[in-house]
């Protein structure tokens, strides 16, 4: 028998339990840490407690130990000896004290800033403290290096915030009975509190036989566990969404009452796309009964038509849902099949199989209140909406949604809010609004209020020229190679970058990139390890990581709020800040104190509650930022947060179910045409020079079907690389933790890239072979796996194979980064929502071998142990 | 591919898993286990102390000593002694500690005349009893063993034995030559040749129905026969196992006059294909995958 | 005395190995060196295909083969049906390996202890505190948590199992969850033809 007396496994070792909340992603699911009597962190494991993840953990919340004590870890402030910079560059570090490294910082910023603010690039990114992303305010400067938000979300952010005034949005797991994934893992394998979403989605597939259909070029996950697969090829999502649209218009499976009543699917669209309004500026719809235009709050109005053409103030016009009618005319099934290959008969299928499963007309009850109840949802994420024609796609899945009511009714299609604190600005729930003419006020700006409108231009990335959208960061690359035709006539030289890899997230050419930070006069970087961009930093400011520090948040959840505690569970293992301190450190090198206090407290909703605010000329911690969150949540102080961990409820349904009962929902987006016409006018006005080949075909009202320009590439590229990431390493930074890599590299969708065999077969490809893998724009080196799971006109590549050299070597490096496949530049950019097309034209190469820049050091090529 | 290919090589995909815990080591001392029990249970019916010796030093140092060096734990290994009633392992063990002793003090005994006549024989039985245990119970810990069905189907006690008989008739032969029992008896002579091609005809249809056994046993069985007939080890298996070790040496002893270099080379050929077939036997040893959707699928 | 078991939904499970992970949180295991994982399957033709997750851990089979192939009494079950090995008795001989139908078992290698999970020999402090319960030349495998079981707490791969597709109970107690999912939905064990009655059920 074992003789030994004392506990062998961790959690039941001698020690105390912490409650605390997970970072491993951007999300906060609640967690409890075990650390031993010698102060060793050994067992991280859900919070029971809360009903968001139920005490669940994914992989990576599960290897956050192996963050904490990794020996990669920067240990000091660090300031760079080698002057040479570049990609694997050893930058030399040498160790330097805080005062030291925080003046140099300081003395460096305010060199810029006394020169030209705009010369100042901030990438900052850290989602679970969302109010350092304002810290640029202080500067007056909005000039970010944006590395997060539009990739995954350019039109995604903007298009939840016209439908539903929020951030992102969720199929209600509550009530779902057929749920569509398209593009996206939410539920299976990434996005939105992924374990516990997996959690609540798993309950509904087994105990409810919640039926799901997934539209993806690959077997993600979700397509493995859902009921049917549909491969789809890539970037054709939005015309299969409209096909669908098509059925259900056409077979009239459609939820009348709702559009009539809920949306502006009645007002009517005069010949510019604008509604059609009487002098006073307020809207018409139709009489169907008394055959007459009326003013869409008429008492009088027996029935407002959705479909007919009519005549108006002289103007020709239709309604809304009409005008939708007519785009559908031109997809049926049929005709979006030689786009999408998915067979008609499959799309008519299911969308009779989702217009049934919605019970159109069916009604529940929740909370004393009637509300319509809708079991089928359509949801989607980043590879479907990642295209060209990003808004467009986005407000087609919406709009499958809208045809059966489905929009934040219990079982539809709901909006998520990202962090509720913040109730005036970025979604918080306290957001909606009434607009106009019975409408509710539409909310594209999710991440920062709108960047004005500027010439020449004060952003390097546009954002100025994106009055609805996401910072595109990748132009950044774009206008500064031509910086004379954007009219750029400063030209950044000090980057500073928190929680931040640009490098690894944008799409471009990677030298181009290089160049781009070879040019920067001085860069530093607030970080916990070392990647693709802070190895070219001047200065490494160390943070605490998410054992070590304070905070309170809760981030972007689906079906529950309440805020998370993060409490230190060891003191810091080295000589570490938080983000609070350093940011505070250097606000007040640079005279900023104040306002960035007059900004937290803004940002942090603070004002709220006056006995909150934040004096201001003090610096305060993470731990006083922390408990001021939890206070304005619910009251409680921080003992009750360290007591309970969280304050996590489920979504009160008056907040979560058509919070904005009694206004109508954007079914037709004139904001969007306003937005076009509003730009237009200012370039005019500034007489921009490229005003002309500005993409004005971008910004539509309604979706069409006309394809991203990705299809139009020269037909040699013959077939369509997309990237994909599962739940091991949803969301950034995982590949180099040695549990996630003892994983991710044993499965073999993680360890080479995705081809069908009959596409193999007729490129004479095989199992194992070397392939560079080329687009119009750059190219990568794979091998390639045959896998009966892949459309065959699609290569499908794992995040966890595009990490290039840097100078942590527990990360393996891949045969390039996917990322420089896609173009960065103006005609592959949504100029309504600035996202960035996602998937490549690629043809393959067979190579003799690996080549040997490719296959040195820790590759993910090389045999044996390589972590 | 990843559907088609269904050796899992450690990845995590559902397949045949190769068992890696058995390896050189333990064939090697398989292999001098299976020769010098066979050699001693020959040479001791024609009192060859020699051969006797040899076998008895060849269990000892390259059986025994072959198993310390694998144990992850050497220096507790005698504790495998604790459970004869249900480990092959155990019996084989306890085997081995008998037939060393019995088998040392039998050939002082032949040489010194020390024990009285009942013990000495007694001691001669027991040391021939261990010996013969020696020779069949590496089959049995192999085939006692469901986990893998290249070794699960029953044929792998009579390989033990059969490659073992052939083994002690070949040596021998070799050891023997000039020694009075074969150099003044030819008759004896062609009767080992005879056994031992006869052997080798039985060990050739032992191998070939155990893998013929195992590749209908299973699908990891028949993963394991496809890697020795077709695969990554058929260039090792086919030529070694089979035509070296069997068709090859049993065709040069029919033909074989009465020359010493030819009985070595007989005996080296037939040896090393032995060899061989230890090493494989472990090498292509998989385990079926615990759940299987795809094999269903196909049968 | 209870019986303990575990059913795998493979109706719920995803694939994503946290429960690999949990397990190596929970026991210090080396790298490559796992006591559970879940393993994936490609089936059919595209684009008639599926992949199927299949979880795996030691089954703690009532007759277990490794016990009985064991030539030292290291592996022993306990009242409880957990089947258990003891550092103090294990030689290191693999027989318990080769004799266990599911590939369950690892025989700690010197390097394994060695290298430490970033490499170079270098030991984290969780590593430090961990490693301890390990020695060089041994087999290990699964206990089904037995420290945490015997405190009335479930393994830890059950408790992070994000679709909790793991479901552990008592299999000799009618009205545990692990037996009724087992009738309700036909639990199978895993190579039953193996003859080893193993307490690990598997329902789809």
């Amino acid at each position: 028998m074992e003789t030994l007396t004392q506990p062998v496994q961790n959690s039941m070792k001698p020690g105390k339990w912490l409650n605390s909340s997970c970072k491993m992603c951007i999300h906060s699911c609640t967690t409890r840490i075990h650390v031993t009597e010698d102060g060793v962190i050994n067992k991280i494991e859900g919070n029971p407690t809360s009903p968001s993840n139920n005490g669940r953990l994914c992989p990576k919340g599960n290897a956050a130990i192996l963050r904490h004590y990794d020996p990669a870890r920067f240990r000091t402030p660090l300031r760079r000896t080698n002057p040479e910079k570049g990609p694997g560059v050893d930058p030399k570090w040498a160790p330097i004290g805080w005062d030291e490294a925080l003046d140099l910082v300081g003395r460096e910023l305010r060199k810029t800033l006394e020169e030209d603010p705009r010369k100042l690039m901030p990438a900052i990114n850290d989602f679970q403290k969302l109010f350092l992303w304002a810290w640029p305010a202080a500067l007056g400067n909005a000039n970010y290096l944006s590395s997060v938000g539009n990739f995954c979300g350019g039109g995604y952010h903007p298009m939840n915030g016209f439908i539903h005034a929020a951030f992102a949005a969720a199929n209600d797991v509550n009530y779902c009975n057929y749920w569509i994934n398209n593009g996206g893992g939410d539920g299976f394998s990434s996005h939105l509190h992924t374990a516990a979403q997996a959690n609540h989605v798993a309950k509904a597939r087994v105990e409810r036989n919640m039926r799901v259909v997934v539209v993806e070029p690959r077997l993600s996950i979700g397509a493995a566990k859902a009921n049917e697969w549909v491969p789809i090829r890539p970037a054709t999502d939005r015309q299969f969404a409209l096909g669908l649209a098509h059925v259900l218009v056409a077979e009239k499976l459609y939820d009348a009452k709702f559009l009539k009543k809920d949306t502006n699917a009645p007002y009517l669209v005069g010949p510019d796309g604008y509604f059609v309004r009487n002098g006073e500026g307020r809207i018409y719809v139709w009489d169907a009964v008394d055959n007459c235009a009326r003013l869409w709050d008429d008492p009088e109005i027996k029935e407002v038509a959705l479909e007919g053409t009519y005549t108006v103030e002289g103007k020709p016009c239709r309604p809304a849902f009409q005008k939708f009618k007519d785009i559908l005319a031109e997809c049926s099934p049929e005709q979006m099949e030689t786009l999408t290959t998915v067979p008609a008969a499959t799309t008519r299928r299911i969308a009779r199989e989702f217009a049934k499963a919605a019970q159109i007309g069916s009604f529940i009850e929740i909370d004393g209140r009637m509300l319509p109840l809708r079991p089928a949802a359509y949801n989607y994420y980043r590879g479907a909406q990642g295209h060209k024609y990003s808004a467009m796609a986005n407000h087609a899945f919406k709009l499958v949604n809208f045809l059966v009511g489905g929009i934040d009714a219990p079982g539809g299609h709901v909006g998520v809010t990202l962090d509720d604190q913040m109730q005036d600005i970025r979604g918080g729930c306290g957001q909606i609004q009434p607009g106009e003419n019975g409408m509710m006020q539409t909310m594209p700006h999710q991440l920062h209020p709108e960047v004005p409108f500027s010439w020449p231009p004060n952003e390097t990335h546009l954002m100025g020229f994106f009055p609805i959208g996401v910072d595109p960061g990748h132009l950044t690359q774009h206008t500064l190679a031509n910086a004379e035709k954007f009219g750029l006539d400063y030209r950044p030289d000090t980057l500073l970058m928190c929680h931040s890899n640009p490098l690894w997230n944008l799409p471009g050419d990677r030298e181009q990139w290089y160049a781009l930070l070879r040019s920067m006069r001085f860069i530093v970087a607030v970080d916990i390890l070392p990647n693709e961009s802070n190895e070219w930093a001047d200065v490494i400011l160390p943070s605490h990581d998410l054992l070590e520090s304070w905070n309170m948040t809760m981030i972007e959840p689906p079906h529950h709020e309440g805020m998370c505690l993060r409490q230190p569970a060891t003191p810091p293992l080295y000589d570490t800040k938080s983000e609070e301190e350093i940011f505070y450190e250097i606000s007040e090198r640079l005279g900023l104190l104040e306002t960035w206090n007059g900004i937290l407290n803004f940002v942090n909703g603070f004002h709220q509650k006056p006995e909150l605010l934040l004096e201001p000329n003090r610096k305060y911690s993470d731990r006083e930022i922390a408990e001021r969150k939890g206070k304005l949540w619910n009251g409680q102080d921080l003992d009750w947060y360290v007591e309970h961990g969280h304050a996590v409820t489920p979504r009160r349904p008056d907040k979560w179910y058509r919070p904005w009962d009694g206004m109508r929902l954007h079914f037709y987006l004139e904001d969007i045409v306003r937005a076009r016409d509003t730009l237009r006018q200012k370039m005019e006005a500034a007489d921009v020079p490229f005003r002309h080949e500005w993409e004005w075909g971008d910004y539509q009202p309604l979706p069409t079907a006309v394809p991203d320009p990705v299809h139009l590439e020269p037909a040699d590229f013959d077939l369509y690389a997309i990237t994909f990431k599962d739940i091991q390493i949803n969301f950034g930074e995982s590949i180099g933790n040695p549990w996630i890599n003892d994983i991710v590299f044993k499965d073999p969708v993680h360890t080479a890239v995705l081809l069908n065999p009959k596409t193999a077969r007729e490129r004479r490809l095989d199992e194992g072979d070397i392939v560079r893998i080329e687009s119009p724009y750059g190219s990568i080196v794979a091998k390639i796996g045959l896998s009966e799971g892949v459309h065959p006109d699609a290569v499908c590549v794992s995040n966890a194979l595009t990490r290039v050299a840097t100078q942590n070597t527990g990360v393996r490096h891949g045969g390039g980064n996917f990322n420089q496949l896609l173009p960065a530049n103006l005609r592959h950019t949504d100029a309504c929502s600035g996202q960035p097309e996602t998937v490549a034209k690629v043809r393959l190469t067979k190579l003799a071998s690996v080549p040997a820049e490719i296959a040195a050091g820790n590759s993910v090529f090389s045999k044996g142990r390589a972590h | 591919m990843i559907a088609s290919n269904r050796i899992a090589d450690g990845t995590f995909r559902v397949g045949v898993g190769l068992q890696k815990a058995w390896g050189v080591q333990m064939a090697t001392a398989f292999f001098f286990g299976e020769a010098g029990a066979g050699l001693y249970f020959v040479a001791q019916f024609f009192d060859f102390t020699l051969g006797m010796f040899a076998g008895l030093v060849m269990v000892l140092f390259g059986k025994a000593g072959g198993h310390i060096l694998h144990l992850g734990q050497p220096l507790r290994g005698w504790r495998a002694l604790t459970k004869v009633r249900s480990s092959w392992v155990s019996r084989g063990l306890a085997a081995i500690v008998l037939f060393v002793v019995a088998g040392a003090l039998h050939l002082i005994d032949l040489r010194a005349g020390v024990l009285p006549a009942g013990v000495s024989q007694l001691v001669a039985a027991l040391a021939l009893a261990a010996c013969f245990v020696i020779m069949i119970y590496q089959g049995f810990a192999m085939s006692h063993s469901t986990a893998i069905a290249l070794w699960s189907g029953g044929l792998m006690p009579i390989a033990s034995l059969t490659y073992a008989l052939l083994n002690g008739v070949l040596l021998t032969l070799v050891l023997g030559f000039d020694a009075p029992f074969l150099a003044e008896r030819p008759d004896t002579v062609r009767l080992l040749q005879v056994l031992a091609v006869a052997l080798m005809l039985y060990g050739l249809v032992t191998v070939l129905s155990l893998l013929h056994g195992a590749r209908h046993a299973s699908e990891a069985g028949r993963q394991s026969v496809a890697l020795l007939l077709q695969g990554g080890f058929a260039r090792w298996f086919v030529p070694l196992v089979i035509g070296v070790g069997f068709v090859f040496s049993a065709l040069m002893m029919l033909a074989a006059p009465p020359d010493f270099a030819w009985m070595l080379a007989v005996a080296g050929l037939e040896l090393a294909g032995y060899y061989a077939f230890r090493v494989l036997m472990f090498k292509a040893g998989s385990y079926d995958p615990a759940l299987s959707l795809a094999y269903r699928f196909r049968h | 005395m209870a019986k303990w078991g575990m059913v795998f939904d493979l109706r719920r499970c995803i694939g994503c190995n946290a429960c690999a992970v949990a397990c190596k949180q929970e026991n210090s295991l080396p790298d490559g060196v796992f006591f559970t994982k879940t393993l994936s399957e490609e089936v059919g033709e595209y684009p008639d295909v599926t992949r199927s997750y299949v979880p795996t851990i030691c089954n703690h089979c009532e007759d277990a083969p490794c016990e009985r192939a064991c030539p030292t009494g290291a592996t022993y079950t306990r009242p409880d049906g957990i089947v258990m090995v003891d550092r103090n008795k294990c030689i290191g001989c693999g027989t318990c390996i080769v004799a266990c139908p599911y590939d369950q078992r690892t025989r700690l290698e010197p390097e394994m202890l060695k290298e430490g999970l970033f490499g170079g020999g270098r030991m984290t402090p969780f590593e430090e505190q961990g490693i301890g319960r390990f020695t060089v030349g041994t087999v290990v495998k699964c206990t089904f948590c037995h420290e945490r079981v015997d405190a009335g707490q479930l393994p830890a791969c059950v408790a992070t199992c994000p679709t909790e597709a793991r479901i552990f109970g008592d299999l000799d107690d009618p009205t545990s969850r692990p037996r009724q999912l087992i009738l309700e939905r036909r639990g199978r064990q895993p190579l039953p033809e193996k003859n080893t009655n193993p307490r690990v059920f598997y329902i789809d």
